[in-house]
């Protein structure tokens, strides 16, 4: 392998191959951090090799220390799996061919969107004559294929996972310029190899420059013959995703159809068959090209492929395009296989909470889940509750609550406690919430004071205007505080975060959204539990209790104290601006003033991007609420018959779009 | 293979479920037939009906468009359910199904979003179609209105595309033209100033119209009626009052006037020739008397059943005889003449009717002080006694915020709500002004005080749903302002913004037209007259 400075990812990928391989050879071409180190400590051999813009004859130099049969190449940023580990002896010993191709699995952008999957050719038997070919992209096929005109490769099922390209790592490594420099390069002297223009392109899609992308495609297709080009059918695809991309629609369409005559069973084309269908607005054919799609399943083996294509991604796409259409029983259906062929994906399991919701059908949603899906452990409980929560089915969620198996501690039994307690803030039902803390309280556990804070709450909420109340908790002295410009008391001390300056505020900031995401007790170390539920996330829950139970003057005014509140810190940020501005040219006492207002009146308040999401969700879930009771069914004198109003199409279409969790975030 | 008459069976279902306003049957039932028969433009236009209907007005929007792609030439295939093809079916199609009407469909949907120069394009684009068609017409000269074209400019470019089309339909060669112009293209062009004369007085360019009849359009024959009717919009009371009396008034009926009064009375009989004024006309006769400061003359009553003279005789001498001491204040009675108390309490439901139409017919045609004083007294006289005077306001100002006068309205219903509680009506109609206003806050609480005394008051929550979301957004772009990196605002922004416009299609707006609006920043002159007691009728007369 060739490595420069690689030392975050280098440890990772000879993990993967200790004890597989007899050999570890590392060509460094110059790397300054630890990457050397690292590989001596795997006890590979090192060889130094000066770069000179050419990745074949890096990897050929490391081919002349090999002194092994076969030949694994592997990069840095790569990692061998598991259960390839165990084959590669099997393959190699009983295999009569000269190479075998391994599957690149790739993880793009943030890790969460799946990966695709290209098959290629990384073990091949060692031979003075197989060396390597080509700047980028270096091949070994050819010298293989010259050196035996019969070479046989058998294809594996063995699998190389490839990190390099996450979003994070790829700015960091700066690797598409690269790329793009060298292909670049070998475009101008070669150009009429189709390969070239066809790499060049994909480092184009990479970064988003359909345009450029395009226009490396079209001549690379020009030179090919689709029916002996390995790649082609990776090259008409990518072309449908520029002018998709580009949103040259008809083209798209012109496109993908003449490549799903090349490829019929190319199942990622009719997957972008589909979308370009959409886009023109035929749903019908959409519809039919998904389904063909999900029938076909993935393609054979010989096509590169994204992952999911004929299953989990075919089905979600499918379920979108039925919800649009109305047909919401067949969107359900869609999810539910979206979330059958992939069970750790979330995002479906938010749109079927949703549609359920919005059809009236929250009711149902606990058979369903036992019906149609396997959900045995507590933590796949635990998840889907948050799931319910978060979509706003708070029956649903409760009794699956009552169906996790008893708690193991007393401990478990509290967080459980408070998450039920919490469930029925968010239902406005403010009485049995207050029954579930007073026992957590009582029990003077971990949970006791989080749960005494909120009883302050919901006795704020319920009391009498101008009640002389002394709170402990910082949130409700605030709400208490009503017109009064925040003070920065000092918060009750059990907290531990207390009152915090500028400072620290990016990395509560931090804390604070994994944990709004969560927005259960999911993944949360206990030693945080004290800022959960706590700050906006406090008042996006009692605005939502308001919602559920009509209660709409304590609502507005809620929400003006948010407003309030979020006016205040802008005023105060700009103030510490200006007064950075212009130093020293304040005035002593405006200083004064805006250093009161930095402290902030409950944990988190400065936050100002978090403060307007809660107050948002707060208000569509509101106009949400309206919209429900529009198109609630009304009994008509005659018994069975029901009068709807005509317009309740555009109102459940309406109710099914509004931003909410979906699941993507984080 | 089927033949033209099996096509018809769908789309008459079609518009008999329409009609039914089932709405969803029938949308099930277009969305299958529209894909089979996809070059059937009525199929199309229905469908794009029941779409309008349920609030998908995007989709109605392109299944008119579809309607216009169909073209209006016989078809030869189909799609069967089976895939067959259809052979041979020649598609019965309502004319301009495919053209006229369906552009006329789309300019309105296009006005009622707000993009007002596409929507005078495509009632054009109608017209060039079927010139006379009426509804384009009066979509035309709305929308102009709607755009803030003056009224001379909407005649001009009335007159103007009204001689564009005439042009178009030239067909005799010129030598035949200069003798003899062509007797149909003479008739057509008549049509096409009366539709002309009427989209502009529908618009409420009522000077307009009446100019060019005296002009231009002097050879147009419009009803009696409806001249009346533009004259006293437009203010020309002196003439309308003229108009009324050389037309129906004592100069033609001297003979009539003595006999047919008192067997009227006897015989409670009909005279066809007597009652042949319609209620309207009665209405504007009344109307352009009082504004111009006359009584009703007895020519009047004689046109008048029995029923309803009484109260016209009431109506007439509330408006000469009392000098209101208080009007605007909340004084418990006005002085009503004890004698006629007996008869007042016999008012029945069709005379109680005709006098509530009386007061929108007043307001409708601009004369406010008139109008309020007429509603005032009369629903005095002829409502529960229980009714405060604050209730009274109330009901009026409801009706001056249907006809458009919302901010007239918005200030007597904030008095009324200073003096007493407002009803869920009153609460809406003052909401509703408040946001066309911006005001959301304010908005939503009226809206939500609506709905606490009204639940199934479904304007009133829509409207204070979309007032959530319009929060919503606002609060989001402050943010943005403050932070402008994040992406998961925008997304989200753009996700509101989309999905308010579509709540568009949610119809809980009082659906103003141009005459309407013309009357949204009406202002304090009329109420201030009204509010200073003076019964100064012929304050509206402004042109002799």
């Amino acid at each position: 392998m060739i490595v420069k400075d690689e030392e975050e990812m280098l440890p990772r990928c000879l993990e993967s191959v200790r004890g597989v391989v007899d050999e570890i050879i590392v060509v460094d071409t110059g790397s300054s951090d630890r990457s050397v180190a690292i590989a001596q400590e795997y006890g590979a051999s090192v060889v130094e090799f000066a770069w000179c813009d050419d990745f074949a004859a890096a990897r050929n130099a490391g081919l002349e220390q090999a002194s092994g049969d076969w030949i694994l190449f592997l990069d840095a940023d790569e990692a061998l799996e598991a259960t390839a580990r165990e084959q590669i002896r099997s393959w190699t010993e009983v295999s009569g061919c000269d190479g075998l191709f391994l599957n690149i699995h790739n993880y793009t952008g943030s890790g969460q969107q799946g990966a695709t999957v290209n098959p290629v050719l990384r073990l091949f038997r060692s031979h003075p004559e197989h060396r390597f070919k080509g700047r980028i992209h270096e091949q070994i096929a050819a010298a293989i294929c010259e050196r035996n005109p019969e070479a046989a490769f058998h294809i594996t099922d063995m699998v190389i996972h490839h990190y390099g390209y996450q979003t994070v790592v790829v700015e960091r490594k700066d690797k598409v310029n690269r790329n793009v420099r060298l292909l670049q390069q070998a475009v101008e002297e070669e150009p009429d190899q189709p390969f070239h223009h066809y790499n060049l392109g994909v480092e184009y899609l990479r970064v988003g420059e359909a345009e450029k992308a395009l226009e490396s495609f079209v001549k690379a297709r020009k030179m090919i013959d689709p029916a002996v080009t390995s790649y082609a059918h990776l090259l008409l695809k990518y072309e449908v995703r520029c002018l998709e991309h580009l949103e040259r629609w008809q083209e798209a369409l012109e496109c993908v159809d003449a490549a799903l005559e090349l490829f019929p069973e190319y199942t990622d084309l009719m997957h972008h068959r589909a979308i370009c269908a959409d886009a023109v607005g035929d749903t019908d054919a959409a519809e039919m090209w998904l389904r063909k799609a999900v029938q076909q399943g993935p393609p054979p083996a010989i096509f590169h492929t994204e992952e999911g294509m004929g299953t989990y991604q075919t089905w979600h796409t499918l379920g979108r395009l039925l919800e649009g259409k109305a047909d919401l029983e067949g969107a359900v259906d869609a999810y539910v296989e979206t979330v059958r062929a992939k069970s750790s994906l979330v995002p479906p399991l938010y749109r079927l909470f949703r549609i359920m919701r919005v059809s009236g059908q929250e009711g149902q949603i606990p058979a369903v889940m036992e019906s149609r899906f396997a959900m045995s452990s507590e933590e796949a409980l635990s998840k889907v509750l948050g799931i319910l929560e978060q979509c706003h089915c708070y029956d649903a969620a409760l009794e699956l609550l009552g169906e996790l198996p008893s708690a193991s501690s007393g401990e478990q039994r509290e967080k459980r406690s408070i998450a039920e307690a919490v469930l029925h803030v968010q239902r406005g039902d403010w009485s049995s919430a207050r029954l579930k803390l007073e026992t957590v309280k009582r029990k003077k556990g971990s949970f006791a004071p989080m749960a005494a804070r909120w009883l302050e709450r919901l006795q704020w909420l319920s009391g009498k205007e101008g009640q002389e109340m002394k709170f402990q908790d910082a949130f409700t002295r605030w709400l208490m505080n009503g017109s009064e410009v925040g003070e920065g008391r000092e918060s009750a001390s059990e907290e531990e975060s207390g009152s915090t300056g500028w400072g620290k505020l990016a990395v509560e900031m931090g804390n604070r959204s994994n944990l709004e995401n969560a927005a259960t007790l999911e993944g949360v170390a206990d030693a945080d539990h004290a800022e959960l539920y706590d700050g906006w996330q406090a008042l996006g829950l009692m605005l939502e209790g308001c919602v559920q139970s009509g209660r709409w003057q304590a609502l507005h005014g809620l929400i003006q104290r948010g407003r309030q509140l979020l006016d205040e810190v802008h005023d105060a940020t700009e103030k510490k601006l200006a007064k950075e501005r212009s130093q020293g040219e304040q005035v002593e006492r405006d200083i004064i003033d805006a250093e009161k207002l930095i402290r902030e009146p409950f944990t988190g308040a400065s936050d100002t991007l978090s403060g307007t999401s809660w107050l948002v969700k707060g208000l569509i879930r509101a106009a949400d609420h309206h919209l429900a009771q529009l198109t609630s069914d009304t009994e008509q004198v005659e018994p069975g018959k029901r009068q709807r109003l005509s317009y309740w199409p555009v109102i459940q279409h309406i109710r099914l779009e509004l931003p909410g969790a979906d699941g993507f975030e984080g | 293979m089927a033949s033209s008459l099996s096509l018809h069976p769908c789309e008459r279902f079609g518009q008999s479920l329409v009609e039914l306003e089932r709405y969803e049957e029938a949308h099930l039932l277009l969305s299958e037939e529209t894909q089979r028969y996809p070059a059937y433009a009525d199929l199309h236009l229905i469908y794009g009906e029941v779409l309008e209907r349920q609030g998908l007005q995007e989709r109605a929007y392109r299944a008119y468009a579809r309607a216009c792609n169909c073209g209006s030439s016989p078809n030869d295939h189909g799609r069967s359910g089976g895939g067959e093809a259809v052979v041979k079916a020649f598609y019965v199609t309502e004319a301009g199904s495919c053209s006229y009407r369906a552009y006329t469909s789309m300019a309105r949907l296009a006005q009622q979003r707000g993009f007002g120069q596409e929507a005078v394009r495509l009632y054009e684009l109608a017209l060039e179609h079927l010139s006379t068609y009426r509804p384009a017409w009066m979509g035309l000269a709305d929308a102009l209105q709607q755009q803030g074209v003056s009224d001379e400019s909407i005649a001009d470019r009335l007159l103007h595309l009204a001689h564009r089309l005439h042009q178009i339909h030239v067909t005799t060669d010129h030598a035949d033209q200069m003798n003899r112009p062509h007797p149909s293209l003479g008739k057509e062009t008549k049509i096409l100033l009366m539709h002309m004369l009427y989209a502009l007085a529908n618009c409420g360019a009522y000077k307009q119209a009446l100019l060019l009849l005296g002009g231009e359009a002097s050879h147009i024959h419009i009803p009696v009626g409806d001249q009346l009717h533009w004259m006293l919009c437009a203010g020309q009371v002196t003439d309308a009052w003229n108009l009324a009396q050389s037309s129906w008034g004592e100069a033609d009926r001297e003979d009539h006037k003595r006999t047919s009064f008192s067997s009227v009375i006897t015989s409670g009989a009909e005279d066809a020739a007597d009652m042949s004024l319609q209620s309207d006309e009665r209405s504007d006769w009344a109307l352009a008397c009082w504004a111009s400061g006359r009584r009703l003359p007895s020519s009047f009553f004689a046109k008048v059943s029995p029923l309803e003279r009484g109260m016209w005789k009431v109506a007439d001498r509330l408006l000469f005889e009392y000098k209101p001491a208080a009007l605007s204040a909340s004084s418990s009675t006005a002085p009503v003449p004890a004698v006629l108390d007996g008869q007042l309490l016999q008012w029945s439901e069709p005379v109680q009717m005709i006098a509530r139409q009386l007061v929108a017919r007043a307001i409708q045609s601009g004369h406010l002080v008139i109008a309020q004083q007429l509603h005032e007294r009369l629903v005095r006289i002829m409502s529960d006694p229980e009714r405060t005077e604050t209730e009274i306001r109330r009901n009026y100002a409801g009706l001056l915020h249907q006809h458009g006068y919302t901010m007239i309205a918005a200030e007597m219903l904030i008095q009324c709500m200073t003096e007493g509680e407002l009803d869920a009506e009153g609460l809406f109609c003052l909401g509703e002004t408040l946001y066309s206003k911006g005001h959301l806050d304010q908005a939503l609480s009226l809206l939500e005080q609506a709905l606490e005394q009204k639940p199934d008051f479904s304007e009133a929550r829509a409207g204070a749903a979309i007032c959530y979301l319009q929060m919503a957004l606002g609060l989001i772009r402050q943010e943005r302002i403050r932070s402008s990196e994040v992406r998961v605002l925008a997304d989200q922004q753009l996700a509101l913004e989309k999905q308010l416009r579509i709540a568009e299609g949610i119809p809980w707006r009082t659906v103003y037209h141009a005459k309407e609006r013309r009357n949204h920043h009406a202002g304090t002159s009329a109420s201030e007259t009204a509010d200073s007691g003076r019964a100064d009728l012929s304050v509206h007369d402004r042109q002799g």
